[in-house]
């Protein structure tokens, strides 16, 4: 008797792995429907599912089908060591390129090298590759973070005229992202010694985070502040919110991404602007260059999309465009690029 | 004179002890093990890459990393404590590895900096051990406060950047193979060899049994149980150094992040190997098998193409389950 | 089990409740006393920090992590342990979100809009049922409580994502039409000039200190947590405390989650990522042994604004963010060496040199 309940329950763990293992396979199968080119598979692992990453996989999966592309998607959760694996299975895999949205700038060195000497294409994309990997890239497309940087402070400070107090809201630290984009501020900044910087700190790129920090920053220097840099949309989000909680309309906050919520408080009037860099068009853009490296064509060796400016005025429209029309958007997505990477205009949206 | 006698009668009880234990382990992992040959069988024939030597390196590649500080922990855990902090020192011990390379090349210097980072995993690990065995600071509360403070320590050296390295032969440690074997997984061997005789054969091995199943008994019974416990901790540091060094020559940068949140792989790497958390009971190689199980999971839903959202559910249900079975499987044996 | 002397001031503090417990007092003295010095050196460092409105913005920053602190308390009190409370406050802001942007019905061709009220029942219903699952696991299938919970932390995180697709869902105030608005009234909005959320902190803390010290079920889940198996044998129905009190840890972390969108006006997936490690130093703080057992509400309010006052704190005075994650490791540490030394110090007069009893969180009484 015992004996038989024992071997049921391993039955029927063995059976839930099976059926897991299954359910995979059953996935994997679903994305080799189209047939007007010779398939590929392309490898893309992305640091983590942050909701950017996330609203960038649709258009990825837009120029895949595109493409008649086998997408292999892996995400590294974070983690370095994860994503140095994903990188070697796809070598061992022999894909046809690989796409890498790294984790972090500095790593990853010897995986590119190593995927370069077995001649498979790598892209890079989003956050910058730094040397020793760069030299072996074939691409990086990636946003123009300095100029994105660069546009927000000079408009927050033509709104604040010129002069007075304003505090940052950073990225983390070390990350590419929050090294270019505080590089853009601080340029701006040079021009403009009568504005004085309160205070800067990380938030992480989280909207708990603005709201903590930026609750904290009111209770010591109040009305003092003039204005508001963050870094992305989302800790801009929540600065608003702490701003609002304490009943305080008047100070104009700048932030960088335009994601949904961003571009809403843009059209609202809650926050002064954003740069709009559109997950979609980047991350698909990026699939794209591997496309055509891996079909043996010259691509450029950097990409640099430049992120339109959003401001009252044209929030609702890129609200309608990305956001309420976003399965139109989708579908002339891969045309969009290949117009994009053939005119040289990467940033262009329509 | 009686305390010589009760030495004596503690340590017979814990080889007794210890015996029972191998036996329930050996069942326990057994049906784990079969488990985990339920989920690779299926997988190897539907994509026959994933047993390719190739990928099997890389899988090792990957758990050699995770396996270092699975096996600190493990010991940890068989003393009868817990280690939140080695996440943290695999960042710190990069970055001081990368702080001392700081342009300098040769061999030398690659030495130089295996050993900093593996001494700074052993400061961590005494200043927790200490916390812990003599100021009695439970080690749930003082790793996770050196879990704070190594990753502070990382960013204020490093300031915040990642720390470049091109000393090569540093950076050969991960690139290098004897026999297409790369060094990391000899390193990974070795390393489970020694802790596996350490625990087995040595009089240490048989204290942080005895400590972690009863430590009234232990003390009773006259063990260094101070000594015993600060050992334990220094050994998980020195491995999680040992690992952020490795990590550190694969990425070919000091980074003080880089180990964040490996705290909770490192603690069910060993629990789903069947080394209890409440100390005492389990093996070294449970450790390994809790790895290597996590490791071809996430190695396996890759390769399959599953969305990386249903990666964290699958992954959920699968230690759940191993360690289900596992708890059935020694429940038996006690009955 | 792992210490006489403590198991025996546990046995006091449980039977001299109520009446005024000189040990327990100065156990919780040392939490206090390390909350007075935080205030003190902040005020002298920067003249803001002890404000009304400045102490209102921390309290409500505070009570994100209070409440997932007073869930955890009554899982540790037990002697098992919850990690899934942060996946668990993600999936429940995440649940909100959904239920507040209206579900359509494709077979009826409607779509329903919520009222608040429903959308708070549902979404604690959720956090009941993740609870509920991770206390059967625990209870009758004897998984170990960290694996368990570990398991789950993946479970309700993937699920969380799966449901947008890694998205996160704007703009939960609803609108007058659909009769749903009110969601700022969850925790952003104010009432008497104090954030709702502190008043929904303070509320559930009440609830527990009344439960925990006022009815058979506080009693119970302090002799399982002490020893269970002499609970068992004395009529107490461990499986089913274990099972309620992992449901009350999850309904907790829902209401947490509920305040945290509330103050955002959105839900994101990844919301409450690693917030379990904070959790569980708040009740370890306040003095509760993760052996189980031992521990109180007050001590673990008191360790929730420890890490909250400290953290906003070093943000006012502007330590660089490197810094800071050195200091809160630091306080960790000192705060709970504070509460060592006490218990060492009682020990030595009580029984000599049973020096590092206490130093292992052993769960020898889990019964596993």
């Amino acid at each position: 008797m015992r004996r038989a309940k024992w071997f049921r329950q391993l039955a029927v763990g063995a059976a839930a792995m099976c059926g897991l293992s299954l359910m995979g396979v059953a996935q994997a199968q679903q994305s080799e429907t189209q047939e007007n080119k010779e398939p590929l598979t392309i490898g893309y692992t992305v640091y983590a599912m942050s909701g950017w990453v996330s609203s960038g996989r649709e258009g990825v999966d837009a120029v895949a089908r595109a493409n008649n592309v086998d997408l292999r998607w892996a995400s590294a959760d974070n983690s370095v060591a994860s994503q140095v694996a994903q990188m070697n299975q796809f070598i061992a895999q022999g894909v046809d390129a690989i796409v890498v949205d790294p984790v972090d700038s500095a790593a990853l060195g010897p995986q590119i090298k190593k995927a370069r000497e077995r001649d498979i294409p790598v892209i890079g994309t989003n956050v910058k590759v730094f040397d020793p990997g760069k030299q072996y890239l074939n691409s990086y497309v990636g946003p123009d973070d300095i100029a994105a940087g660069e546009n927000q402070t000079r408009a927050l400070i033509r709104k604040i005229g010129g002069k007075g107090n304003v505090v940052i809201l950073q990225g983390p630290l070390g990350q590419s992202g929050t090294i270019d984009r505080t590089k853009g501020i601080e340029n701006v900044l040079a021009e403009h010694p009568e504005v004085k910087v309160l205070a800067k700190r990380p938030g992480d790129w989280k909207r708990e985070e603005g709201y903590n920090i930026m609750a904290s920053w009111l209770s010591r220097y109040g009305e003092d502040i003039d204005g508001v840099i963050s870094e992305n949309d989302d800790m801009a989000v929540g600065a608003i919110r702490a701003m609002r909680q304490r009943r305080i309309n008047d100070i104009p906050i700048v932030g960088i991404d335009g994601i949904e919520a961003g571009l809403q408080n843009v059209a609202a009037g809650h926050q002064l602007m954003s740069n709009l860099q559109n997950a979609p068009l980047q991350l698909g853009m990026a699939l794209q260059v591997a496309v055509n490296a891996a079909r043996g064509q010259e691509v450029p060796k950097e990409i640099f999309i430049g992120m339109p400016i959003v401001t009252q005025e044209n929030a609702e429209q890129y609200y309608r465009q990305m956001y309420k029309n976003r399965e139109q958007f989708l579908d002339e997505l891969p045309e969009l690029i290949r117009r994009n990477l053939a005119s040289g205009d990467y940033g262009n949206q329509q | 004179m009686s305390t010589a006698h009760t030495e004596n009668a503690a340590s017979t009880r814990s080889t007794k002890a210890i015996g029972a234990i191998f036996n329930r382990t050996r069942l326990a992992s057994l049906v784990v093990w079969i488990a985990f040959a339920c989920y690779v069988v299926p997988l190897a024939i539907v994509e026959p890459q994933f047993i390719s030597f190739y990928n099997i390196i890389s899988i090792l590649m990957l758990i050699s990393v995770y396996a270092l500080i699975g096996f600190g922990e493990g010991v940890v855990v068989l003393s009868g404590g817990i280690d939140l902090s080695v996440g943290s020192v695999v960042g710190l011990a990069g970055v001081v590895a990368a702080l001392i390379l700081d342009g300098h090349s040769g061999l030398g210097w690659a030495l130089m900096a295996i050993l900093g980072g593996v001494a700074a995993g052993i400061v961590i690990g005494t200043f927790n051990g200490i916390a812990v065995a003599l100021l009695n600071i439970p080690a749930f509360v003082a790793t996770l406060g050196t879990l704070s403070i190594a990753l502070g320590c990382g960013y204020v050296l490093s300031n915040g950047q990642q720390i470049s390295i091109n000393n090569m032969e540093f950076l050969d440690i991960s690139v290098y193979s004897w026999f297409g074997i790369p060094i990391p997984i000899y390193i990974l061997f070795g390393v489970f060899f020694l802790l596996w005789l350490t625990l087995s054969r040595t009089r240490l091995g048989r204290y942080v049994y005895a400590v972690g199943g009863n430590i009234q008994a232990a003390f009773v019974a006259g063990l260094p149980i101070r000594r015993v416990l600060i050992s334990a901790f220094m050994i998980s540091g020195a491995l999680s150094g040992l690992a952020g060094v490795l990590l550190a020559s694969q990425i070919t940068a000091g980074i003080a992040t880089t180990g964040t949140g490996y705290e909770l792989i490192a603690i069910a790497a060993p629990v789903i190997g069947g080394i209890s958390l409440a100390g005492g009971r389990g093996s070294i190689a449970g450790a390994l098998f809790g790895v290597i199980l996590l490791g071809t999971i996430d190695n396996g839903l890759t390769i399959l193409n599953v969305s990386p959202f249903y990666q964290h559910i699958i992954s959920g249900f699968i230690i759940i389950l191993a360690v289900f079975l596992d708890t059935v499987a020694s429940r038996r044996k006690l009955v | 089990m792992s210490d006489i002397s403590q198991t025996a001031s546990g046995e006091q503090s449980r039977k001299g409740r109520g009446s005024f417990d000189l040990g327990r007092m100065l156990l919780e003295g040392r939490a206090f006393f390390a909350l007075i010095a935080i205030i003190i050196i902040f005020s002298i460092l920067s003249p803001v920090y002890f404000t009304t409105n400045n102490m209102l913005t921390m309290s409500s920053h505070v009570a994100i992590f209070g409440l997932l602190s007073l869930g955890m308390l009554l899982v540790i009190l037990t002697g098992g342990i919850d990690l899934s409370v942060g996946s668990t406050l993600g999936l429940s802001g995440m649940v909100a979100g959904f239920l507040m942007q209206g579900v359509t019905l494709e077979s009826a061709g409607v779509t329903l809009y919520f009222p608040v009220w429903a959308v708070v029942i549902l979404t604690c219903a959720l956090g009941a049922f993740v609870g509920a699952i991770n206390g059967i696991l625990i209870a009758w299938f004897r998984v170990p409580a960290f694996v368990a919970t570990l398991g789950m932390l993946y479970v309700a995180r993937g699920a969380a994502l799966l449901m947008t697709n890694g998205l996160t869902y704007n703009n939960l105030g609803g609108s007058p039409e659909l009769g749903n608005t009110g969601f700022d009234w969850l925790g952003f909005n104010r009432l008497f000039g104090i954030p709702v959320g502190v008043l929904i902190f303070a509320a559930v803390a009440i609830v527990l200190i009344f439960v925990l010290n006022r009815t058979p079920f506080g009693r119970w889940i302090y002799s399982t947590g002490g020893n269970s198996r002499a609970a068992e044998l004395s009529g107490v129905p461990v499986k089913r405390v274990q099972v309620l009190v992992y449901v009350l840890s999850g309904v907790c972390a829902a209401i947490a989650g509920l305040v945290l969108s509330s103050q955002l006006t959105s839900a994101g997936p990844t919301a409450g990522n690693t917030y379990e490690l904070t959790a569980i130093a708040g009740v370890v703080i306040g003095g509760a042994a993760l052996t189980g057992g031992r521990g109180n509400v007050r001590g673990t309010l008191l360790g929730a604004f420890v890490i909250g006052f400290l953290s906003d704190g070093l943000v006012i005075i502007g330590v660089s963010s490197y810094w800071q994650t050195v200091f809160m490791g630091a306080v960790i540490v000192l705060a709970v060496l504070l509460n060592s030394i006490q218990y060492r110090g009682r020990k030595k007069s009580a029984k000599p040199a049973s020096g590092s009893g206490s130093a292992s969180p052993q769960s020898g009484t889990t019964g596993g």
